[in-house]
């Protein structure tokens, strides 16, 4: 029923040339192996997903990696570095290497499911929003708009402190605050999609709606939003370890947010307990760093038209501005 | 960070008494302290105070902070006062009141003196607090109602006597009134509109300086920041102040105030962080001073007798073996760095004679815990968690493991590290619990729950701090206390006959009997397992002397009036 | 569509967004399982005194009718009074943004500042090893936990500098060194650690921007003709490629403004100081929901202006713009 005709182009810049006649969409492995170049070809690429290749293996096999258990009482309240202990004890006496490994875990997990959570609401927002246009597009766009100017942090405070503050609900939290900049990123790239001849010729043929969507748009959207969620970990990250900070995190769940707020409540300032509160910003900070590396490259080769703010980490709800790291 | 923000909720209304002096004539000698009162002191100076706990309102209808009433107990006159020793003694009453025959009627000398404004303090003053409290006790004055609980009149026969007016005897009368603040009448009295409800509006700092009555009055109020007091010229005690003016600056975390303590910019930290004070100790730059509190560190139980869910938590058998897995010195050394004791009853040595001291914490003992719990027939399962069997009868329950979810108040210091611990005891019996970690008010909710009739929670860890009387702390397990101050939904009718006993015991000796026996019931049937006891510890720079025990402070005016400058 | 309708528009917007907000403000708080009333713990606290209680503070109405009175309430410009202490919101929360705003300014002087300079050093050496690393140190730096970054200085730079650690001011100065220029530099001296931070975090924003601005001046052909008729690099840079950054960097300011208010807890809670932030989560703690609502609500409207200057300035600088 898809009148599919010969790729006949392989680069981005392609996508826009409407009126070609040519115009189909790139068969899905081409948008793969182009992410693949990406990360192979671009240092900045490279960097973040060995970084966060590496985070990933040390979450999944920290019970292995680890030199002892994360509740084990090895030793005394904020022992000093040694050789036995890396980087010292905490103020329970606990490893502070071992709870790193650990702490990577929930870091991820909550990075992961925020990000998917902003990514299903924000792609869902996008995709409708673009793809019908009109009423329902200004509908949707006025609703992004009120949630952009709500100050999130004090926001998550709120929730978090009436709400509870399990690890379900700071997921929920972050990612129902963030998937603004992602509903219009994928707006704006459905938009540009859907009057490509290809889909036009497809719905001239008859296709519904949904199989248009599904078939056409999400598949041309897909590797713009998998960049996009890479960038809203990062967020998400950064966001965890913030209400970690604040007392909101879930003090079983051992997190870097958390560990950085054990020790700040637990005078390790005063004491000089450095080993119990910079490595865990340390590791915050190069997760982060990685997530936004990838996916800004991701993002930029994926659709190098699209000229958005790229440091989202603090103002990814941002509209669409001037400045582009490698503006050449 | 918060770590104080729900004491003020368990601290309220510090009602502290001592073994008070029962219907006699007689009193003990209050005014001679046994601590340095240093005769190498000096006159005058800025004394600047250190604190992270915060005021909440200057407004004695209004606060429940415990920095408030510190600041009332300096600047208002109080008719007792403890000593260094914690007993009871006259503040602004001279020592030697008189009581009737029924023990109905008190009767008070009291000291002249003047308000900070220049007008004469008198009888008159009392009278017209006592009366506005007890007249609104409903409503507008609840708050500071129950120190003159029972009493029906504070009449002023002359400028200088007080008579207050009982209608049952109350056995802790002077304890009470430690913190029966009087206020000046001639602000006060315009504010008595709308049902008594303008006193709780009234903002007493909103123009400058709050008039005071006591040794000092505040000159600026400032909640989040530094309130500064002056002395007050007119003040009736014997001994003025050595200071001239103090300074209480407020820090929203202790490693702050520790900095600039370190560096000089504060004489005195009210409440040393404990991981710290060993090393402050070392420094012969500073006196670091520690004492008894009455704050315990507890793990409660739902104790509801008509709970539907784990039962089997309502077994002293199976709470006295829990309480064996329960690791008191290691709590007192990795949470307290050594400053807190175990403990084993809601009061402490501070409440002396009080304290049942035939009791002592349970002992810790895995061993011992595991075969208590082996014998009752809770078997361990393949996971090493312990099965409890299913149950017939009118609270018939399936069969369950031993899984509990204990329920944990954030701001507490250090809950966390004790919840860990206990956790780690309670796994080696085959238990396994869960945090559920909420603010001090979803706390008690949850607790409560639903709508205070305790069914459903299983444990709960938390404090409380209690008074040198023991009244108040014994109070909060009696049945009439759901949905007010219990926080196990223990209801014991005996246990609640006995504590109506003390409160109109005709001696002390008699109460002291009563109290023993309350708190051998409260060991018998378990609705919490008493963890540890933890100490104050304060800090000055060693250019400071004429110290009074750190618990004093809020109990009397001797620490600020004692406190002066020896460098 | 024309300038003037534009205007319009985002006027109109911003005034129903204020709008929005209120009402979303109201709903966070009141729609939260329970009330402000039901887990106080106090001497008294009977089922009796909580109902009263509850009576008092207007919870007991619908919430239709609390919404009602709210609205009431703001029109008047009453925003409530605070749980805690009894005592009127609005005069509560000016203080602590009079606190907060200073603070703010010389963080975002500061992050211009070094924005700038990186971004030129980056632009006019582009492509080499000092591009690289200024753009990586700018992002390395924006990746940090603000409030771990905080935490850093308190660690390492305070004592090296001397510097105060926690706080706005000195509050015993007035009896030792009393006079308005010891008091003036007592606040520079505390506000330089949080602002510091706030200009660390959020500065390498600003070195992108002046990067690509320039690189794109840079590009053009006057500039290029300017370079052959051989004008001095330097004033080519002043006149033309700094000035042209000059739109998207104000623009920026604004945007940012809006949301550093709120960013600003994390900073005020390390470093104590009793700014806005600093209120709106020791409001949350205490539970204390009409502080809370009214902070919340300070901060919303101050994101919704900032916002609307920003569209403003950016309409100025792209009349184009039709969204």
């Amino acid at each position: 029923m898809s009148a599919e005709l010969p790729a006949a182009v392989s680069q981005p810049a392609d996508l826009v040339r409407a009126g070609d006649g040519y115009d189909a969409p790139p068969p899905a492995r081409r948008t793969r192996l182009r992410i693949w170049k990406v990360i192979r070809e671009q240092p900045m690429a490279t960097f973040g997903a060995v970084v966060l290749l590496l985070v990933i293996l040390v979450a999944i096999f920290a019970p292995a990696l680890a030199p002892y258990g994360p509740r084990e009482k090895v030793g005394d309240v904020y022992q000093p570095p040694d050789s036995s202990h890396w980087l010292g004890l905490d103020d329970g006496g606990v490893d502070m290497v071992t709870l790193l490994m650990y702490g990577a875990r929930v870091s991820l997990i909550v990075g992961f499911a925020a990000a998917a959570v902003a990514m299903l609401v924000g792609g869902a927002v996008g995709v409708l929003s673009g793809y019908f246009g009109g009423k329902t597009d200004t509908l949707l766009m006025r609703i992004t708009d009120y949630f952009l100017v709500i100050p999130d942090v004090p926001l998550m405070i709120v929730v978090a402190a009436i709400w509870g503050k399990s690890l379900k609900n700071i997921i929920l939290i972050i990612g129902l605050i963030y998937w603004t900049s992602t509903a219009r990123l994928i707006r704006s790239q459905v938009k540009s999609i859907r009057e490509r001849v290809y889909v036009k010729r497809a719905r001239a043929l008859g296709a519904g709606n949904s199989r248009l969507i599904f078939k056409h748009v999400m598949p041309q959207v897909a590797p713009l939003l998998i960049a996009n969620t890479v960038l809203m970990m990062a967020i998400a990250i950064f966001a965890e370890t913030a209400l970690a900070f604040l007392g909101l995190g879930d003090p079983q769940k051992i997190s870097w947010g958390l560990l950085i707020e054990n020790a700040f409540a637990r005078q390790a300032i005063s004491l000089d307990a450095w080993w119990a509160i910079v490595p865990p910003g340390v590791c915050v900070a190069v997760l982060i760093l990685a997530c936004t590396m990838l996916g800004t490259a991701l993002e930029d080769s994926l659709n190098p038209r699209l000229r958005v703010g790229h440091l989202s980490v603090r103002r990814f709800r941002l509209r669409p501005l001037v400045g582009r790291m490698d503006a050449e | 960070m918060k770590l104080h923000r729900l004491l003020w909720a368990a601290m309220m209304v510090a009602v502290l008494a001592a073994a008070g002096c029962g219907g006699g004539s007689s009193s003990p000698s209050g005014s001679a302290g046994t601590g340095d009162s240093g005769a190498s002191v000096k006159k005058g100076g800025l004394l600047r105070i250190g604190t992270t706990d915060g005021y909440d309102s200057m407004n004695p209808f209004v606060a429940f902070s415990a920095a408030s009433y510190v600041a009332f107990t300096n600047t208002y006159p109080v008719l007792v006062q403890y000593d260094e020793n914690f007993k009871i003694e006259g503040d602004w009453a001279d020592n030697g009141w008189q009581t009737s025959a029924d023990g109905l009627t008190w009767t008070f000398k009291v000291k002249p003196g003047k308000w900070s404004d220049g007008q004469p303090l008198t009888a008159d003053d009392a009278a017209w607090t006592g009366n506005t409290i007890i007249k609104y006790a409903d409503g507008a004055t609840g708050v500071l109602a129950p120190f003159l609980t029972h009493a029906t009149k504070v009449e002023a026969p002359d400028p200088q006597t007080v008579v207050i007016t009982y209608d049952k005897r109350v056995s802790n009368v002077l304890p009470q009134l430690q913190q029966f603040f009087i206020l000046p009448k001639h602000i006060w009295e315009s504010h008595t509109g709308n049902n008594g409800k303008d006193l709780k509006a009234f903002n007493p700092a909103a123009d400058g300086p709050i008039v005071g009555g006591g040794a000092f009055y505040v000159d600026k109020y400032d909640k989040k920041g530094t309130t500064i007091y002056k002395q007050n010229p007119g003040y009736y005690g014997a001994q003025k102040p050595n200071v001239d003016a103090i300074g209480i600056q407020f820090f929203e975390n202790s490693d702050a105030m520790l900095a600039s303590f370190k560096s000089g910019e504060i004489d005195q930290m009210d409440t040393v962080p404990y991981l710290a004070a060993d090393d402050m100790k070392k420094d012969p730059k500073y006196i670091v001073r520690s004492g008894d509190g009455t704050e315990v560190r507890d793990f409660g139980f739902n104790s509801n007798p008509k709970k539907t869910k784990h039962r089997e938590l309502l077994d002293p058998k199976v709470k006295a073996a829990m309480a064996m897995a329960m690791n008191r010195q290691e709590i007192v050394d990795v949470v307290f760095a050594g400053y807190a004791k175990p403990a084993w009853s809601l009061l402490t040595p501070l409440s002396d004679p009080y304290l049942n001291t035939d009791l002592q914490p349970e002992p810790y003992d895995i061993d011992a815990a595991n075969k208590a719990l082996d014998d009752l027939g809770y078997k361990k399962g393949s996971d090493g968690i312990r099965v409890v069997p299913a149950t017939t009868g009118q609270y018939a329950e399936p069969e369950h493991k031993m899984k509990y979810e204990i329920i944990t108040p954030s701001s507490l210091y250090g809950v966390s590290r004790e919840f860990n611990i206990i956790r780690d005891g309670l796994q080696q019996i085959g238990i396994e619990v869960t945090q559920n970690s909420l603010d001090g008010t979803t706390a008690f909710e949850e607790i409560g729950a639903p709508d205070w009739k305790y069914l459903n929670f299983d444990m709960m860890m938390w404090d409380w701090i209690g008074y040198i009387d023991p009244d108040f702390v014994l109070s909060i397990v009696q049945c009439n206390q759901y949905g007010s101050w219990s926080d196990t939904g223990y209801c014991n009718s005996e246990y609640d006959k006995l504590y109506k006993e003390q409160g109109v015991a005709k001696s002390d000796a008699e109460r002291k009997d009563i109290v023993w026996r309350m708190q051998q019931i409260l060991y018998d049937d378990k609705p919490y397992v008493q963890l540890v006891q933890v100490d104050l510890v304060t800090a000055f720079q060693n250019t400071w002397g004429g110290f009074t025990p750190p618990f004093l402070n809020g109990l009397s005016k001797r620490p600020w009036v004692q406190i002066g400058q020896t460098g | 569509m024309t300038g003037s309708d534009y205007i319009i528009k985002r006027t109109a917007f911003a005034v129903v967004t204020v709008f929005v907000a209120i009402t979303l403000n109201f709903i966070i708080f009141r729609a939260a399982p329970g009330d402000a009333v039901t887990g106080e713990r106090c001497r008294n606290c009977t089922k009796e005194f909580k109902a009263n209680l509850r009576k008092e503070l207007g919870l007991d109405k619908s919430k239709w009718e609390q919404y009602v009175i709210y609205i009431k309430q703001l029109a008047h410009g009453d925003l409530g009074y605070s749980f805690e202490d009894k005592q009127p919101v609005a005069p509560q929360l000016w203080g602590p943004l009079k606190n907060t705003l200073p603070m703010l300014a010389l963080g975002t002087a500061f992050s211009i500042v070094f924005g700038i300079l990186t971004g030129v050093v980056a632009a006019w050496r582009r492509g080499t090893f000092w591009d690289r690393s200024s753009v990586l140190v700018g992002l390395g730096f924006y990746s940090l936990p603000t409030q771990w970054l905080g935490l850093m200085l308190i660690f390492f730079v305070a004592p090296m500098l001397s510097l105060p650690s926690s706080g706005i001011s000195d509050p015993f100065l007035e009896f030792t060194d009393p006079g308005w220029w010891p008091a003036l530099v007592d606040r520079l001296k505390h506000m330089v650690l949080p602002s510091a931070t706030i200009g660390l975090v959020i500065y390498g924003e600003y070195t992108l921007i002046v990067r690509s601005a320039m690189l794109e001046t840079l590009g053009e052909d006057y500039i290029l003709t300017a370079r052959a008729k051989g004008l001095a690099t330097w004033t080519i840079v002043r006149k033309h490629a700094l000035r042209n950054s000059m739109l998207p960097i104000t623009t920026l300011i604004f945007l940012s403004l809006g949301y550093i208010v709120g960013g600003a807890i994390l900073i005020e809670s390390v470093f104590n100081y009793p700014g806005i932030g600093l209120l709106t989560y020791d409001a949350v703690f205490a539970k204390d929901y009409p502080i809370m609502q009214g902070a919340f609500l300070v901060l919303t409207v101050s994101v919704i202006f900032a916002n609307y200057v920003a569209d403003l300035l950016y309409f100025r600088l792209d009349p184009r713009i039709t969204e």
